[in-house]
């Protein structure tokens, strides 16, 4: 065996071709099945792509980072349905390009937010958490408020996510523009919120 | 003061199980009993809500598997020093071991009541003084028990930290482990 | 003169000098995020540093900036000298080193603009990522080329670890990073919801098995051997070791995401490889500790010794924390909470940075033709700051963490919850603090170093460039 090791380490390429070899395997076994498992790729009943605005919406939540403190996966534990809301299932992210499940709970998970507090509530707090939650250590994202949305991309977006296949319709992409044009970016991102958790 | 009294402790004559039985033991008792008085009497208070009582059961339990990982821990811990001793102290024995043991381990024991205080933020403040005594106390009186030199001893020193620090980490994940599944403190899981 | 008797060190003492700033501005950053968590008004109101948008920056300018410059730094030095032969390419490696740092600063820039694909450390965007890999591979043209042009038989070990950094690495950034774009700036990936959670654990858990452990491990393995003037202690051990790790890192990545909605069996068999892994680890921390036996009094005469022998101490606790955090029922506890953070921190800092510091003042003389540092006993205050730090750190993170996922989960005996999540963030706040001064004292103690080796450099510039001539191979071991 180390003989062949001495072989092995005597030649660049054959170091190459063993270390890129050996460190596949495992990235292909837990890939690629994944890629033809149909459960992991078939949407739960009420699953609905995002709609412009929602989209719109979820693009400015990544784009704050929200996802380094909020979480969106509620787990198959007791404790976490009681605080959370029904546990996550895979089906109901197969439309979320990326995934925005988080890693830390900085703040609490948002995985069934959508409909738990009015629209109203999200805009005092956005504007200012420590307004609703005086101990709350979240930044405040006033902006929001002051920004109206960037409808540029949004065609693309949709063009790009129908490719993908998610199931727009024409009508939706040509219109897509006009229905989020005016917005606020806090609309947006609200839109947004409000239907977390609603596609299980 | 400290250095002159581990002198003391190398030169008298003992053998690890009086050692043991006649001081380390009595020792090793202080944390687990004041944990049980602290689970079952006082709870864990987690600032805000009423602190957490365990039950007599639970309570026993805990303190009892503390009080055999100590032991556990006391004697890997001085078996390992043995083992190690082969590389960084050739002189060493295995009753040496045990004195090093018992030095580093005696101011952490005795800091064991605080276990009585059930407080996460306690414990941490009262326990990083204790835990930074018992970390020089490892550096000291390696190259006095074990009679090696000094640079053999820092090295031997660091990997005791580490061995140390490594079984002090499997004990969070062992506590974890327990709690999940029924053993401690109410968990929805 | 001919260049090709010498080797080349020009690159290197840049890419020293840019890991140095990239410590500085980092770890700022971080410092930063955590003064944000105690006292939320230091956000200001401003997009560009809130704490959602600085902590993608943080931690890709600590892993890429800093440890990314190290690693190229220390590789560009060590496979000359260990093949004995001028590095393939100098001008290619001038390209690779200013490249990395323009790609890494114009990536972190762009994640302060909101302009981030979320998957973490792979937060930059499609044209960013294009540039990086077009860096990364030049730079594998050059590393390989360097050993493929060597006059020495045998590859020596850090050269394996470094060739896995570099492949693997570059196999990790094209799979995770695929994506469309619908902008020139922004793209959505080609993997959605599950699936996407899956192949970036593969790249996350890979990014810190690959960057962060392999390649530091190749830096380890030239830099002990070398400081303690004996060779590593068991070749066979080291054979198995680097097989079995790059085997068996790979399958860890599901254990990001236990308890997700992803298949059962994966989450089963990331926990069981990840227990796994402790050997392969703990095999080469046995190797280094064992390579020392002998060289007893170099942790007194040699100033940078310290940083190298404790970050062994850490590299054990890690590996063997990380595993256990593995285990499903203990992550049940520390999924989400600080617990993770303090063991990403152990690692990065009580190993990733202890080695580099440990290296970088072992080669900084070496490099400027210095006989030794401006300042052994800056060197011996920065190591003390440092590992004050780093436990003041990790012991606050540990008993948050704990807190945080047992306040999570506890219930009373009529099945209700105990705890509010606002209780939660009220309890972690003190150790909050704690974690703010450890990290500062390790800010701290990479500043007096940056000024260390500054000096160390002034003093010594006339002497450049530095020609340090390539010795003749032993017989016998000719290519």
């Amino acid at each position: 065996m180390l003989k062949l090791h001495r072989t092995i380490e005597s030649n660049s390429a054959l170091l190459i071709f063993g270390i890129l070899i050996v460190s596949s395997i495992g990235g292909f076994v837990q890939i690629v099945p994944n890629l033809f498992d149909e459960s992991l790729h078939k949407g739960t009943e009420n699953v609905k792509p995002y709609s412009a605005l929602q989209l719109t919406g979820r693009d400015i939540y990544i784009r704050e980072g929200c996802v380094g403190c909020h979480t969106q996966q509620v787990r198959p534990l007791v404790a976490e349905v009681m605080r959370y809301g029904e546990v996550s299932l895979s089906g109901e992210h197969i439309y979320d390009r990326p995934f925005l499940w988080g890693s830390k709970r900085t703040g609490p998970d948002l995985a069934r937010l959508g409909g738990k507090y009015s629209d109203k509530w999200h805009e005092m707090h956005l504007n200012n958490p420590r307004a609703v939650v005086p101990q709350s250590i979240m930044p405040a994202y006033p902006w929001l408020t002051k920004n109206k949305v960037d409808s540029k991309d949004i065609v693309a977006k949709l063009e790009l996510l129908k490719w993908y296949g998610h199931p727009y319709t024409d009508e939706e992409i040509k219109q897509a523009e006009q229905a989020i044009n005016g917005k606020t970016e806090l609309e947006a991102i609200i839109a947004y919120l409000q239907v977390l958790g609603t596609f299980r | 003061m400290i250095k002159a009294s581990i002198e003391r402790l190398a030169q008298s004559s003992y053998s690890p199980a009086k050692l043991f039985f006649g001081f380390s033991i009595w020792l090793i008792l202080i944390p687990p009993i004041s944990a049980f008085f602290g689970m079952y009497y006082y709870g864990w208070s987690m600032g805000i809500a009423d602190p957490i009582r365990l039950s007599l059961t639970q309570s026993l339990i805990i303190s009892i598997f503390y009080f055999l990982m100590l032991v556990v821990g006391f004697f890997a811990t001085a078996l390992t020093i043995k083992w190690m001793s082969s590389v960084y102290a050739p002189k060493a024995t295995l009753k040496d071991a045990f004195a090093v043991v018992t030095v580093i381990t005696t101011p952490i024991m005795l800091a064991g009541v605080v276990h009585l205080y059930p407080s996460i933020l306690f414990h941490v403040i009262a326990l990083s003084p204790i835990f930074a005594l018992s970390g020089y106390l490892l550096f000291a009186s390696i190259p006095i028990l074990l009679k090696t030199d000094y640079d053999r001893g820092i090295f031997m020193g660091c990997s005791l930290f580490g061995f140390i620090s490594t079984a002090g980490i499997s004990l969070l994940g062992i506590s974890a482990i327990a709690w999940v599944h029924g053993i401690g403190p109410n968990l929805g899981v | 003169m001919n260049k090709d008797l010498y080797y080349t060190d020009s690159a290197t003492i840049f890419l020293i000098f840019c890991t140095m700033i990239w410590a500085i501005v980092g770890m700022s950053a971080g410092a930063y995020l955590a003064s944000e968590l105690v006292m939320p008004w230091l956000n200001f109101d401003i997009a560009e540093i809130s704490f959602g948008r600085l902590r993608p920056f943080h931690t890709n300018a600590v892993i890429f900036g800093f440890g990314g410059s190290a690693l190229i730094a220390t590789a560009f030095y060590s496979v000359q000298r260990t093949c004995h032969v001028r590095l393939f390419s100098p001008k290619l490696a001038w390209i690779v080193a200013i490249g990395w740092q323009i790609g890494v600063a114009v990536g972190v820039a762009s994640l302060l603009m909101g302009y981030t694909s979320t998957k973490e450390y792979a937060e930059f965007e499609w044209p960013i990522d294009i540039a990086v890999a077009i860096v990364w591979v030049s730079f594998g043209v050059v590393f390989f080329g360097t050993l493929a042009t060597r006059k020495i038989r045998p590859i020596y070990v850090s050269n394996w670890f470094y060739g896995a950094l570099i492949i693997v690495v570059a196999m990790l950034h094209i799979v995770n990073n695929l994506a469309i774009p619908y902008s020139w700036t922004q793209a959505y990936p080609v993997y959605e919801g599950a699936q996407d959670a899956i192949v970036q654990w593969w790249y996350g858990h890979n990014a810190v098995g690959f960057f962060l452990t392999a390649g530091f491990l190749g830096m380890f393995y030239y830099t002990l051997p070398k400081q303690a003037d004996k060779p590593v202690w068991s070749y066979r051990l080291s054979v198995i070791a680097f097989w079995a790790f790059i085997y068996t890192y790979i399958w860890v990545g599901p254990h990001h995401l236990h308890y997700t909605s992803i298949p059962d069996w994966l989450m089963t068999v990331a926990m069981v490889m990840s227990i796994i892994l402790i050997l392969p680890s703990w095999a080469t921390m046995l190797n280094a500790v064992m390579t020392m036996s002998g060289a007893w009094e170099k942790l007194r005469t040699d100033p940078g010794m310290k940083f190298l022998v404790v970050s062994m101490i850490f590299y054990a606790l890690a590996t063997f924390e990380g595993p256990m955090l593995a285990i499903k029922s203990v992550n049940v506890i520390s999924h989400y909470t600080d617990w993770t953070v303090g063991h990403v921190h152990s690692g990065a800092l009580g190993w990733n940075a202890f080695v580099t510091f440990g290296t970088l003042y072992f080669l900084v003389p070496k490099l400027v033709g210095a006989s030794e540092l401006y300042s052994k006993r800056l060197v011996n205050i920065h190591f003390w700051l440092a590992l004050m730090g780093v436990l003041t750190y990790i012991i606050a993170l540990w008993a948050s963490g704990v807190a945080q996922g047992v306040m999570n989960l506890s219930i009373n005996d009529y099945g209700q919850l105990n705890y509010s999540f606002i209780d939660i963030v009220v309890v972690t706040i003190p150790y909050h603090w704690m974690r703010l001064i450890g990290g500062l004292m390790f800010l701290f103690g990479a500043l007096l170093m940056t000024y260390n080796l500054y000096r160390t450099y002034a003093a010594s510039k006339h002497n450049l460039p530095v020609l340090v001539k390539i010795p003749k191979v032993h017989p016998g071991n000719e290519i």
